[in-house]
């Protein structure tokens, strides 16, 4: 399409703003953690490393990230197990009350964070009288887990079709050996795109996790919260900031060469 | 080799939910046979065809394969092969892995099953296209791979479920001379799904008409043409002009329904030829075919029929709205039940 000087003037500009809107304030986080300032104060007066060093040897940050991790991988693991079940039962099988598990097993996901937290919060404490702690973040979290791998599975059971496993089956393979050679490799990237997902909504819950945690797990969301407004932690909060920043790049870099060989 | 049906179908019925897709199917396919099923969308053709392959369990009957009973034995345990409809090539392997897969879950070491994949591929004409993709070939060519990947594993029977139908007419065309070339090669019974009359008449030993879960007739392709049972096949497998027993005596009369095909008529001019059923009419519409013109009369006698007139040198010019004699040779009218 041909486009006049001046709706090519108006498209860049409208473009860059928008990219500077979202990424000019993390360029902020990532200033900020080499600020001399202990408030985060702008301009930053001056810059160092020292918040950097110290987030390494700085206990809080090293355990709640170390906890977010065991917590992220381990929701993903149950919902991943648990996702691709549900999406074969629900794309394989006719049953009666299907399309209602089907809208159960989405609704966590449409939710707001705030009633799952309330109700697990209930449930776990006062009708399964559970102490709060780990079992309880991660079983929580894997409640809005399961939607992302049940949808990304569902979706490419639904587009690869039947036909395959039944070509496989058809040429002597068994169950087993058809999963193995033809139905694995065709969902191998909806099951990490699912999981990938999965671990990012983890690792960044607060809500459901305030009302799932108790007081002995603190997980990374909660750390920077509480240790956002404390003089000398603002620092290595922003240093923290930056770290998940790293993180976060390499597995959404990840995602976008799977998904875009899976078009080629 | 016994006398045994390669096939033998006895009261083949499938029910999904309250609908009878098929319907008490009986049929016996010898071996070396290229038999088409043939019929309508929803005509149970299919159905049949996925019942002789596994994939779906009959409501009632028995499929039977060189005379052992396999109505209950899972796909991967029978001895016959698919080239499915949409090719269902693995997306993830290469064309020679494709060809090769039957062989590999077979447990064939790999070198001997390379070897035999290659030959497979020799077989359909694509010698060294076994490092691409499906995604890279042509339709013609995934449909080549999808059946070198049946006959790889040698199967005393390949099922072929409109294998054809997603080409266009000229690979069609290539594609049936091929088929046949290789089946008459191969001798193993081939089971053909079509709803295209022609390309059933051109590759059949035998046909079997399907219509409404049954079978409505089975014979050659000449059979089948030239006298076929009922209206619907008439009319299915090329058309004809369809006289019910009151027409028939009216306007032909000749007793009982009957009917007969468009080139066993002819537009005549003066005389009729002796022994023929002169009827008049008025041209309503003539259809340029290349090779021939349909010419579609209104009769007299009030009843539309077409007439195929071969487009040779001695064929007259026929106006649109002029008074034709057609001329029906009574010994091509078939008797329908």
């Amino acid at each position: 399409m041909r486009l006049t000087l001046t709706s090519k003037i108006v498209l860049w500009a409208v473009t860059v703003l928008t990219l500077a809107f979202i990424y000019a304030p993390i360029l902020v986080v990532v200033l900020n953690s080499f600020s001399t300032s202990k408030t985060l104060a702008w301009p930053p007066p001056g810059f160092t490393t020292e918040w950097w060093a110290k987030a390494f040897t700085n206990e809080g940050a090293v355990a709640a990230i170390t906890t977010s991790a065991i917590v992220a991988t381990s929701s993903t693991i149950v919902a991943l197990l648990l996702g691709t079940a549900l999406s074969f039962a629900l794309h394989r099988f006719n049953f009666f009350g299907k399309s209602t598990v089907n809208l159960l097993v989405v609704l966590p996901i449409a939710l707001p964070g705030i009633v799952t937290g309330i109700a697990l919060n209930n449930a776990f404490r006062t009708m399964l009288g559970m102490q709060l702690g780990w079992f309880t973040i991660i079983v929580a979290h894997a409640t809005f887990c399961v939607v992302t791998v049940f949808n990304n599975v569902f979706a490419r059971l639904r587009r690869v079709g039947t036909s395959l496993e039944e070509a496989s089956s058809d040429l002597g393979a068994g169950i087993w050996t058809t999963f193995r050679l033809v139905t694995f490799p065709q969902i191998r990237s909806a099951l990490f795109a699912g999981g990938l997902l999965s671990f990012a909504l983890s690792f960044d819950e607060i809500i459901v996790t305030t009302f799932t945690a108790g007081n002995g797990v603190q997980t990374l969301p909660i750390f920077i919260l509480e240790n956002m407004f404390r003089p000398n932690q603002a620092p290595i909060v922003a240093v923290v900031a930056v770290v998940m920043i790293l993180i976060a790049i390499v597995p959404i870099y990840i995602a976008q060469r799977l998904t875009s060989s899976d078009n080629r | 080799m016994s006398t045994q049906p390669a096939i033998r179908l006895t009261g083949l019925t499938k029910t999904f939910g309250h609908v009878n897709a098929v319907n008490g199917v009986n049929l016996d396919i010898a071996p070396g046979e290229f038999f088409s099923m043939l019929g309508p969308s929803g005509s149970g053709k299919t159905t049949v065809l996925r019942m002789i392959a596994g994939f779906e369990t009959p409501t009632s009957g028995t499929v039977e394969l060189f005379g052992n009973d396999v109505t209950t034995v899972a796909p991967f345990d029978r001895d016959v092969n698919t080239v499915f409809q949409d090719y269902a090539l693995f997306p993830h392997m290469s064309v020679l892995d494709n060809v090769a897969y039957g062989l590999r879950v077979r447990g064939v070491k790999t070198d001997a099953r390379l070897a035999a994949a290659r030959e497979a591929l020799a077989l359909v004409r694509l010698e060294g296209y076994g490092d691409r993709k499906p995604t890279q070939l042509s339709g013609g060519q995934r449909q080549r791979v999808a059946l070198a990947r049946a006959l790889v594993v040698e199967p005393k029977v390949l099922l072929l479920d409109e294998p054809l139908g997603a080409l266009d007419l000229k690979l069609r065309e290539q594609m049936q001379v091929e088929l046949k070339e290789i089946q008459r090669r191969l001798g193993i019974t081939f089971i053909f799904v079509t709803h295209d009359q022609e390309e059933a008449l051109t590759l059949s030993d035998r046909i079997a008409v399907f219509n409404e879960g049954q079978i409505v007739q089975l014979g050659t392709a000449e059979d089948v043409y030239r006298r076929p049972a009922s209206s619907f096949v008439a009319n299915f497998v090329g058309t004809s002009a369809v006289f019910s027993a009151e027409e028939a005596k009216k306007i032909l009369g000749h007793s009982g329904a009957c009917s007969i095909r468009p080139e066993h008529m002819d537009i005549v001019s003066g005389k009729t030829p002796a022994g023929t059923i002169a009827l008049t009419g008025t041209v309503a519409e003539t259809i340029f075919l290349g090779a021939s013109t349909r010419i579609i009369v209104d009769l007299a006698a009030g009843k539309r029929i077409a007439v195929l007139e071969q487009n040779d040198l001695n064929r007259k010019h026929t106006a649109l709205g002029s008074s034709v004699t057609v001329a029906v040779h009574p010994q091509f009218l078939t008797p329908l039940s």
